[in-house]
């Protein structure tokens, strides 16, 4: 598969933002492109043998809602990949956050010791590693049962 | 985000179910001890908004491609829209290069030379399919006939006509209220005219043989029924024949009528209360028996079986004691039409005993 689009002009087919510059480098980039396609091809093979967190059962059922279907196994653990980094690179996000927020108010030198101390994911810094991403998440704090709870006794009797 | 997951909530609970521990896993592998479970949800929502964005978008760019399948090129071009990383991919500026060496490729590249995490449990191929579909056969394969002009042969075969065609039960009617009305009116008849028969049987053979009621009775067990069985099975000491007079010393005292009057309207009680009795022209019978109701004197202590021009069918008023006294007795079958035609045979079968043709 990778071999037919080579021969259709490097990647003047296949995607659509495909800038108009595509008949420049076409003989001084041949061979680099053809690197990167062996690299790609090289890459997508070796992608058989790692198997990714997310299992592929699920990235088929949730891309197969979505419109995509491709019977190639590749293809899907390519998704799965990409969206194994994406994980990866909220939660080191979400980790920083709250190693920040430990290490900053030092006012007690037994209970923020790091190695004691337990790492939790809290809606408060995944909401901050989300911001970046582009994801605003919103966590309500708690939930009352009437407006009045919790309040003062004085103040709820007025 | 865009809004590739807007159905993502309901009714995907294995999904998730599997997404939730699939994060957990990659949470472990980040480094982190513990995780609130609102915070691994909202993990486990971005997700599967992040994969079906990636799925739908590289449909879209391979459809505008002119393909209907995807390819990986597909999937970078995809990649390189969402933005993969928040720092962005070396070579992101540049728009006119081959997406063969795109930079989300290295990085990716750069990603699984890491240390490797698989999934723990293996997983079936979900959804799974709970019924096999049948394919419907279309005309042409199951040789028949469409049977109109319009429809071709390739088109799958109509249902059978026994799954539209609708027919009607057969239901038993359910006896009418008339057919009810009359099997009664005709039972009712059939047990008056069975008293009738019995009564004027023992009366007659009480008056005339001075037979024993309750032997004439017990003849007659078989054929009556039990309104006259229960009050004729005692021997009635009202209907044995009258004794000569002086014979039997009796004291002056006014025997209670009333028995005599109920027993006879315990026996004829089916008959009047029957609501159909024969017709029998009860015309003649009604004057005979006007010159005669009304006695001139009373008699205190003997009473005679009402063979002669008395009346001795009781008025079924309440009120009216004394037959012989009482004017209303013809009256009272204003009432009840029915009852008093029951009334004027018994009068008539009282008076003439022997010109009724069942004796």
């Amino acid at each position: 598969m990778m071999s037919g689009n080579s021969g259709g002009g490097g990647g003047g087919g296949p995607g659509g933002g495909m800038g108009p510059g595509m008949g420049g480098p076409v003989g001084g980039g041949g061979d680099g492109r053809h690197d990167d396609e062996a690299a790609l091809t090289e890459f997508l093979s070796s992608l058989m043998d790692y198997t990714p967190t997310i299992p592929d059962e699920l990235v088929e059922h949730y891309l197969g809602r979505s419109g995509f279907h491709c019977p190639d196994l590749r293809l899907t653990r390519l998704v799965a990949v990409a969206t194994q980094k994406f994980l990866s690179d909220i939660a080191s996000d979400s980790l920083q956050h709250c190693k920040a927020r430990v290490a900053a108010p030092i006012k007690d030198n037994k209970s923020k010791q790091p190695k004691d101390r337990r790492l939790v994911l809290t809606m408060d810094d995944l909401s901050k590693a989300l911001r970046e991403h582009g994801v605003n998440l919103k966590h309500p704090e708690y939930f009352a049962d009437s407006p009045s709870a919790g309040m003062a006794p004085s103040t709820r009797e007025e | 985000m865009s809004g590739g997951g807007g159905s993502g909530g309901t009714g995907d609970e294995f999904g998730r179910a599997v997404a939730r521990a699939a994060v957990a896993q990659a949470l472990e592998a980040a480094g982190f001890d513990c995780a609130h479970r609102s915070a691994v949800d909202a993990v486990v929502d971005v997700l599967l908004r992040y994969i079906t964005h990636l799925g739908r978008s590289a449909a879209f760019h391979a459809n505008l491609a002119g393909r209907a399948l995807a390819n990986e090129l597909d999937i970078i071009q995809a990649l390189e829209e969402v933005g993969a990383d928040t720092d962005g991919f070396a070579g992101a500026s540049a728009t006119g290069h081959c997406l063969v060496g795109s930079g989300v490729v290295r990085d990716l590249m750069a990603f699984v030379d890491k240390d490797e995490v698989p999934f723990v449990r293996p997983l079936p191929r979900f959804p799974v399919p709970r019924v096999q579909p049948q394919p419907s056969v279309s005309f042409a394969v199951a040789g028949k006939e469409t049977g109109m002009r319009h429809v071709p042969e390739w088109l799958p075969v109509f249902p059978d006509p026994h799954t539209y065609v609708r027919t009607d039960a057969w239901v038993e009617p359910p006896p009418t209220k008339d057919r009810v009305d009359k099997v009664e009116q005709v039972r009712q008849r059939r047990k008056a005219e069975k008293s009738l028969l019995s009564l004027q049987q023992r009366l007659a053979q009480a008056g005339a043989e001075g037979f024993h009621p309750a032997a004439a009775l017990t003849q007659d067990s078989a054929e009556k029924g039990k309104e006259i069985q229960a009050a004729g099975t005692k021997r009635n000491p009202f209907l044995e024949p009258a004794l000569p007079p002086g014979e039997k010393d009796v004291s002056e005292v006014d025997a209670p009528p009333e028995k005599k009057k109920l027993s006879v309207l315990e026996a004829f009680a089916p008959a009047i209360q029957a609501t159909a009795v024969r017709e029998i022209d009860a015309e003649t019978g009604l004057d005979r028996n006007q010159r005669s109701i009304v006695p001139k004197e009373r008699a205190p202590v003997h009473l005679k079986i009402g063979f002669g021009r008395k009346p001795v069918a009781p008025v079924l008023n309440s009120g009216a004691l004394d037959l012989r006294d009482d004017p209303s007795f013809l009256k009272e079958e204003a009432k009840d039409d029915k009852k008093r035609r029951a009334g004027m045979i018994l009068r008539a079968s009282m008076e003439n005993p022997q010109e009724l043709p069942q004796l």
